[in-house]
């Protein structure tokens, strides 16, 4: 369905470009959930707005790799363009409700404009449909908070209206980044279920970025684990879960406060991710790593399978299930 | 519901307006007693009669207590008695209002200028940001706010009057006199004088606000629905933009009104800007403080009308 | 050393605002050397060399007195130098201490920052003729007269500025209000108002020279004799068609001052904090 190939996108205002992700590649089967995590700053929101046609081309652009919708290439095109060439199958909700609604503008007529790019051949009318999407997000009221402003909403409103919009695009797949970051708790909760129904009801797939392992667990059906702009590890959220390989994979957890057992320390990894600038040769967390040793400081990295579809690169994978290994 | 919340602020910034006219009106009052020597010979001039004297004085209620005074004086005010004229030996508002039009015109004219060209020239430098044109445009605006309006207006004269004969180089026969609209052309080059720095600094302003909104996470957001860009500028950049331009159009009144004295100077325009230099060095003490009164109402006024407006095109906004 | 240099980068980086800073420095150094290095006396009067154009004897030509531009040009350097000056100390002298203190005492602060408030009602030439009417004529006075108009604005931009260094202040040490005021005052709000109020005072610097030179057109600010370049203006402006040079080189001094005032104000605020990038961009100028 969405196929990411190699994806390298670069800082370019620079001499020289520098690569905030490095040869990212994943698949995002019909239907399906794909967690992405990853501590911030690690390049997720940069993949999801290469993946939209969004960088800031002057000073970010894909430096090489592809993404493939369908199989058809869209990595350089903008949305707009998307639209002309009818390939216009992902849409996207941020992680700022708060700022990414224009606040002078009428929050129903923002879904219009959607509405009237996406949704011309249907015949349906926008206005009635406007009301179908509100309705379909769950916001009550539908006639009537269509004529609201976004200052006049909540942070979980708004984040409503965003996938409302984003709804209005008629999308295959939905790139979700750090929806709930900005949200409460309970909200969180809720809009993590208004998106696994849509998902359900629609039958859209689901790209949702997170630096929260618990949402994963939550709602995704696969997990791509990133670290310094590359995926370290891949598998089935059970598998993942079950039986991490990657020595970082393994810190993630242990940062985790997990109801199931005894309340032990959380035991946060130590040092900090390296900098765009300065990222090691070989293993970027090689640094930070229990389990480090000569090899994982230069050269390239094995990108060895564990079981169908469980992946990770690393030197020195920790198999035997949680908790192993030191 | 929504005009609610409108009528609700409008009513609260009219009283705020009020509030503040009636401050200020306190200020203005006081400046007849600041200013050194005996009140009654400042609004008469040396040469009154001790009877003259007298009568203001009785008017006035000079022997009351000054708050006494004050409320007098503002009665007065609010009647359209602003006192009487020294030089002219007549009331000072009907002096004032004889250099309304000039004033009002001439600012009008000039806010057409500014709008004309500071909003489409900051729009253009902001979306060709970093290129020549933006590079020359925001060269030339900066070298422009800093230059003064009198000496624009100078060198205007001395081109398009003296040296090429285009247009008159003073005066202005209002539009209700023979030639009637025609006689515009003499407001021609001190409005393009005057534009100059203000519209120099609308083009400045826009150009920073469409550089600021369009570096928003909501234009990110109208660029991902897949609309033309040119409607993301026009739709989400641009009207966002201008809410920051109308909003300080207000304060760039208040510069326009205090080069319109300058440039009513040189051009020598019958306005209430060069009646209140002449009043000065006449000592004609009533009529500059009709003239601040005047002034200072109108500016409250528009500032009102400015921030009602730019609270219809922006629902956030909210007093202070 | 290294505070130094870090004010001088945005200037590197900008050659446009390096020119600014060098044409400043030539007007200080013209205003301190004025005596030494003006080919004339700046009011010797030559009756017979009248209306000269720029010729090698007179680089700017002479007046209608027979005067010496260049050396008035020369010599109004002083008295802009001087306007400046008074201005930007007057005003920050005054609105500083308002601003900080409305921040520090919330109660008296907003009967303060009203009444900034209520100045800002007039117009800034108004304020200032109004003031030059009730104080009398004379460069003291113009100072004055422009220095309360600066005044607003600099009271009400440490005002902005100082109240958000207090709410980051109290989010950072976690304390409540009714904290120690002086540790506050002189540990957090003072220092960092600094870099600041460096751009607003070469904003108004430039600004009270075109307000001062608005007030000598007028024959409202120094008294005729002195030659200062808003007087020369005035009094050569019944000789445009005749010598259009005399006003030129008046005029382009006030021009070529306030610009570069103006490109290293700007070049200053690049460099500055982003939070307070807002504050001076909107409320610098009344
Ligand atoms: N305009 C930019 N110039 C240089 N580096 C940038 C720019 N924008 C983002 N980055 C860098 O790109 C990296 C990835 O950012 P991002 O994708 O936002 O991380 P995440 O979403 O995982 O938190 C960060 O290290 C950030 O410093
Ligand atoms: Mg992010």
């Amino acid at each position: 369905m969405l196929s990411v190939q190699d994806l390298t996108v670069s800082v370019i205002t620079g001499e020289q470009p520098l690569d905030i992700t490095r040869a990212v590649s994943f698949d995002i089967g019909p239907g399906e959930i794909l967690g992405v995590v990853g501590e911030s700053g690690c390049g997720k929101s940069m993949t999801s707005l290469a993946i939209m046609g969004l960088l800031p081309s002057k000073q970010i652009a894909v430096q090489s790799g592809r993404v493939l919708l369908d199989g058809s290439d869209i990595t350089h095109l903008t949305p707009d363009q998307r639209v002309d060439v009818g390939l216009s199958g992902v849409s996207m909700i941020f992680q700022e409700p708060m700022t990414s609604l224009n606040p002078v503008m009428r929050v129903g007529a923002q879904i219009m404009e959607a509405l009237r790019v996406h949704d011309r051949e249907n015949g349906r009318d926008p206005f009635a449909r406007t009301r179908e999407l509100l309705d379909l997000v769950h916001i009550p009221d539908a006639a009537l908070q269509m004529n609201a402003y976004p200052h006049e909403l909540s942070g979980g409103m708004r984040q409503r209206i965003m996938i409302a919009i984003a709804l209005a695009c008629n999308p295959k797949i939905l790139v979700a980044d750090e929806p709930t970051t900005a949200l409460d708790v309970t909200v969180q909760s809720q809009i993590l279920n208004l998106i696994r129904e849509l998902r359900d009801e629609l039958s859209m797939s689901v790209l949702f970025i997170t630096h929260d392992l618990g949402v994963v667990a939550q709602l995704a059906d696969r997990v791509c684990v990133m670290y310094a702009g590359q995926v370290v590890e891949t598998a089935d959220v059970t598998q993942l879960f079950e039986n991490p390989v990657h020595p970082y994979t393994h810190g993630l957890f242990s940062c985790l406060p997990d109801p199931g057992r005894r309340a032990e320390p959380l035991k946060p990894i130590p040092g900090q991710a390296p900098l765009l600038i300065d990222i090691p040769p070989g293993c970027a967390f090689a640094p930070r790593c229990a389990d480090v040793t000569e090899i994982c400081r230069s050269g390239t990295l094995p990108w060895e399978s564990h079981s169908s579809g469980h992946q990770a690169r690393c030197h020195h994978p920790r198999t035997g299930g949680r908790g192993n290994g030191q | 519901m929504l005009l609610n919340f409108f009528t609700s602020y409008a009513m609260r910034r009219t009283g705020a307006a009020a509030v503040t006219m009636a401050a200020a009106s306190v200020i203005i009052f006081a400046f007849i007693h600041l200013i050194p020597g005996d009140p009654t010979y400042v609004l008469l001039g040396d040469g009154a009669t001790p009877e003259q004297a007298e009568a203001l004085s009785k008017k006035m209620g000079l022997d009351r207590p000054i708050v006494v005074q004050y409320f007098t004086w503002a009665v007065n005010v609010l009647q359209g008695d602003l006192g009487k004229s020294l030089f002219f030996q007549a009331p000072v508002l009907e002096i004032i209002a004889d250099g309304a039009e000039t004033s009002l015109l001439l600012a009008g004219i000039t806010m057409v200028w500014v709008v004309l060209i500071g909003i489409p020239i900051g729009m253009l430098s902001a979306t060709r940001q970093g290129t020549a044109v933006d590079q020359t445009a925001s060269g030339l605006a900066m070298l422009f706010a800093s230059v003064p309006t009198f000496w624009v207006g100078l060198y205007l004269i001395l081109i398009f009057a003296a040296w090429l004969g285009w247009l008159p180089s003073s005066g202005y026969p209002s539009i209700f006199e023979e030639d009637g609209l025609y006689n515009l052309r003499y407001l021609l080059l001190p409005s393009l004088a005057l534009a100059a720095p203000n519209a120099a600094l609308i083009l400045r302003l826009t150009r920073a606000s469409m550089l600021d909104v369009a570096r928003q996470d909501y234009v990110r957001t109208a660029r991902a629905k897949g609309i033309r860009p040119w409607q993301v500028t026009t739709r989400h950049i641009f009207r966002n933009a201008l809410l920051a331009v109308v909003a300080a159009f207000g304060f760039t009144l208040a510069g326009l009104i205090s080069e319109a004295v300058v440039t009513e100077t040189v051009f020598s325009l019958p306005g209430i800007g060069r009646l209140v230099v002449q009043s000065i060095l006449r000592r004609d003490y009533p009529v500059i403080q009709g003239v601040i009164l005047i002034i200072v109402m109108l500016y409250l006024t528009i500032n009102l009308g400015v921030d009602l407006i730019n609270r219809y095109l922006d629902p956030r906004v909210e007093l202070e | 050393m290294d505070l130094l240099s870090s004010w001088l980068v945005p200037f590197l980086k900008h050659r446009l605002s390096l020119c600014g800073l060098v044409v400043l420095i030539g007007v200080i150094l013209a205003a301190l050397l004025a005596p030494v290095i003006t080919p004339y006396d700046p009011l010797a009067m030559d009756p017979i060399g009248r209306l000269q154009t720029p010729n090698m004897a007179h680089w700017f030509g002479t007046d209608h007195f027979g005067r010496d531009t260049l050396s008035r040009v020369i010599y109004g350097a002083r008295l802009a130098l001087l306007i400046g000056t008074g201005v930007v100390g007057f005003a920050m002298a005054t609105g500083v201490p308002i601003g900080v203190l409305s921040v520090l005492f919330p109660r008296v602060g907003n009967v303060l920052m009203r009444l900034v408030d209520l100045m800002m009602a007039f117009p800034a030439l108004l304020l200032a003729l109004g003031l030059i009417v009730i104080l009398g004529q004379g460069v003291t006075n113009a100072i004055l007269a422009i220095g309360v108009v600066y005044l607003t604005t600099t009271a009400r931009i440490t005002y902005s500025v100082a109240l958000r260094l207090k709410a980051e202040t109290f989010v950072e040490a976690g304390r409540s209000m009714g904290a120690n005021t002086w540790w506050l005052a002189t540990r957090h709000i003072i220092p960092n108002l600094v870099s600041p109020l460096l751009v607003q005072a070469s904003f108004v610097f430039a600004f009270a020279q075109l307000g001062a030179a608005s007030l000598d057109f007028l024959g409202l600010g120094a008294p005729p004799d002195i030659p200062s370049w808003g007087n020369m203006l005035a009094e050569s402006r019944r000789y445009i068609t005749r010598a259009p040079w005399l006003l030129f080189f008046p005029g382009a001094m006030i021009v070529l001052t306030a610009f570069s005032l103006n490109l290293v104000g700007d070049a200053l605020r690049d460099r500055l904090d982003p939070r307070f990038r807002d504050e001076l961009a909107n409320k610098g100028k009344p």
